[in-house]
């Protein structure tokens, strides 16, 4: 608990300077999107060609009234090809907001991309060749590019995630027609039936002419699925697509993503907070804690080898069929303030196996495996002391 | 469906009875009395009227019995008279209530029709610009100058633009409809009530814009929030076509509805503006009539605007069924 240094209460005079500092930097990250860019500008290389996304110290701000909340801090993973990259974390830990960044979708203008690189390996249609773009260079007028057409995203509510006054048909061959050049209404009508039956829906046709008020939570999912495969994206965000549903509807979805992912040539970025989930589609974990990565590894790294104590909480906490005790183990203690965090590891105060270290600077990423990372000063010890 | 606008008709005319008898007793109990003042004229030019005379003055009017059954006599009476297309004879002018509306509604329902379309015209754009640049330089602007528009009296803001534009600088005639020195046909007298009810409509329109470009913005405001705007986004649609057909088309719900509700309004004349500029439309002759106890035209007019707003919310339901694929009606 960190009451102490919260003040709660901030003077007017506080306020003035916050908002004079947040109104400056906010027009000079703004100016910074809307400018003019040629290619050249955010063209560049990956690190790993076998990385379709590679994130790499993003800091994406919110600048309130309160201060500037650092919802991502610093935080870097990558997404192989054809993979399924699985990111957990409990809420607000800033795993969405990451994926917005990715899509470009933060709010503005009070929530800014303001530093890091988001590598992106774009298909260029035209000349068939792949090249390398830095979303967070990109100006906002490059952004349609690549939105819908190369990336896509599912998003967390189907219920409201669809507009209402359109049909579901008319939705669907918007992206074809955004998209594709010379797409006729007939070619658009038939990608979007296409569609349609692959994420599973029984009469297509009668689906297209619906508005989405008249189709349940689950087929509505199974539409946006079907919406964002349309242009064959290289990338899918799915941002907590089974939250919204009922536990049946849940499992008929996550078998629909899991089925896509053998039909489809792209990758996953599955964000969640349920780790039962994770681990039966990820390839890969990310777990996020406060707005920073603090352990990532393979899946089989992370279900049967997790290194952080948080990682290892959040194991502990997931119910089981045949655990015995009556109560839930649970992570004593919160996160950390967003707008005054500490300089030391985030989970310090709520660390079981917190040492004397910890109370230093935040720890650094250690590598522990070829795939497996974490950031916590129980393992770069080890290696400082081996070396 | 039309079973749905059947029942609500049927629902009409029960409201209207009510209406109509609610305003048969509060005219009835108006401190006015039209066939006193009348007497008090012909008393003043020196001849006197006998008691006798009097009485029969009320008994012919239908005013004789003040007493609550005598009211409710009279309010049957009109009602009779009613549902045979009767509105009754207006006292002040001596010629049927219909006609004297339908005379004097030409001129206000084109006034209201012009300053409406123009209303909404210039309104929803604002409203837009303001709600996509929320907080920001153009928002502040409009909001600061369509809350002057909201807050300046009829009265004051007429009788200024009238005393600018009318009378420094002469560009516009002051008041009336048409000018009387000359006598003009055709094109030139519709550019004379061009020139007489430029300022007027130019009244209207700036004092009504306010409500309407708020109603815009906070509509607009929510509907950029919503969940489907990001998706529109993330599809790849560029921000002005998110903005023109998924918001807007959304915005659109709540504009299109209250549309319908203004149609009493288009009929019902602006009473003050109208008295400003001197114009012979409804509601000046309402307030007119109002003013002298001319109890069959208030009750006329107030009827008509009775049955007006119980169509134009009727409308505004079956419009919400157009506009929202959402709501069915049954």
């Amino acid at each position: 608990m960190a009451e102490k240094k919260n003040k709660g209460y901030l003077s007017g005079r506080e306020i003035r300077a916050i908002a004079k500092a947040n109104a400056k930097e906010i027009k000079r990250l703004e100016a910074y999107k809307n400018r003019k860019a040629d290619e050249s500008e955010f063209i560049t290389e990956m690190k790993n060609d076998a990385n379709i996304l590679e994130i790499d110290g993003l800091h994406t701000y919110f600048f309130t009234e309160q201060g500037v909340v650092k919802a991502v801090n610093g935080v870097s993973y990558e997404v192989p090809k054809n993979a399924t990259v699985g990111v957990v974390g409990e809420s607000g830990c800033g795993k969405s907001v990451t994926s917005m960044s990715v899509m470009r979708l933060i709010q503005g203008p009070q929530g800014q991309i303001c530093e890091g690189s988001i590598r992106f390996k774009f298909h260029d249609d035209e000349t068939g060749e792949d090249k390398v773009y830095d979303i967070a260079k990109m100006p906002q007028s490059e952004i349609y590019r690549l939105r819908g057409k190369q990336i896509s995203m599912i998003f967390q509510e189907p219920m409201t995630s669809l507009n209402p006054v359109f049909t579901i048909g008319e939705q669907l061959d918007e992206v074809t027609f955004i998209h594709t050049k010379g797409a006729t209404k007939e070619s658009a009508k038939a990608r979007s039936l296409e569609m349609l039956e692959l994420v599973g829906i029984a009469m297509p046709e009668r689906v297209y002419k619906s508005f989405p008020h008249e189709l349940s939570g689950g087929m509505r999912q199974r539409v946006m699925i079907a919406m964002s495969l349309i242009c064959n994206p290289r990338l899918i965000i799915a941002d907590e697509p089974t939250t919204a549903l009922d536990v049946t509807i849940q499992a008929q979805i996550l078998d629909l993503l899991r089925d896509l992912k053998t039909k489809i040539d792209g990758s996953i970025l599955l964000i969640t907070h349920d780790l039962g989930v994770i681990a039966e589609m990820a390839d890969y974990v990310v777990v996020m804690y406060a707005g920073r990565v603090i352990e990532r590894g393979t899946a089989d790294e992370i279900f049967h080898d997790p290194r952080h104590p948080y990682t290892k909480g959040l194991q502990k906490s997931k119910p089981t069929l045949d655990s015995d005790g009556e109560t839930l183990f649970n992570i004593p203690g919160n996160v950390p303030n967003p707008v005054n965090m500490p300089n030391h590891c985030y989970f310090k105060e709520r660390c079981h196996e917190c040492r004397a270290c910890c109370s230093g600077e935040y720890p650094k990423m250690v590598q522990v495996s070829p795939t497996h990372f974490v950031a916590c000063h129980l393992y770069s010890e080890e290696v400082s002391d081996n070396g | 469906m039309l079973k749905y606008i059947i029942k609500r008709l049927v629902f009409a005319v029960l409201i209207l009875l009510g209406v109509s008898m609610i305003i048969y007793f509060l005219v009835r109990l108006m401190p006015v009395d039209f066939i006193q003042d009348k007497i008090n004229a012909i008393n003043q030019g020196g001849a006197t009227v006998s008691e006798e005379t009097v009485n029969a003055m009320y008994e012919m009017y239908g005013l004789g019995d003040n007493s609550f059954m005598g009211i409710l006599g009279g309010y049957f009476k009109w009602l009779g008279a009613l549902f045979t297309f009767d509105l009754g004879t207006s006292f002040v002018y001596g010629i049927p209530v219909a006609q004297v509306i339908f005379e004097h509604m030409g001129i206000s329902f084109a006034i209201a029709l012009i300053a409406t379309v123009f209303e909404f015209m210039i309104a929803i754009p604002l409203g837009i610009t303001a709600a996509t640049h929320q907080y920001g330089f153009r928002d502040y602007v409009v909001t600061i100058l369509v809350m002057i528009g909201i807050s300046l009296p009829s009265f004051f803001f007429g009788n200024m633009l009238k005393d600018f534009f009318a009378l420094k600088l002469g560009w516009f005639p002051p008041s009336g409809l048409v000018d009387a020195t000359v006598t003009n046909t055709g094109l030139s007298l519709l550019w004379d009530y061009v020139k007489h009810m430029f300022i007027p409509i130019l009244t209207i329109i700036i004092l009504s814009i306010g409500a309407r470009m708020r109603m815009t913005r906070t509509n607009m405001l929510e509907v950029m929030n919503s969940d489907y705007i990001r998706t529109a986004r993330a599809k790849g649609l560029r921000e002005r076509a998110v903005i023109n057909k998924h918001a807007f088309r959304n915005t659109l719900i709540p504009l299109v509805t209250s549309l319908a509700g203004l149609l009493p309004s288009l009929f019902s004349g602006a009473i003050i503006t109208e008295q400003v500029f001197d114009l012979p439309g409804i509601g000046n002759i309402a307030l007119d009539a109002m003013n002298r106890g001319d109890i069959p035209f208030i009750m006329g007019y107030n009827m008509f605007l009775a049955v007006l707003s119980v169509l134009g919310i009727l409308l505004a339901d079956l419009m919400y069924a157009v506009v929202d694929p959402r709501v069915k009606i049954e």
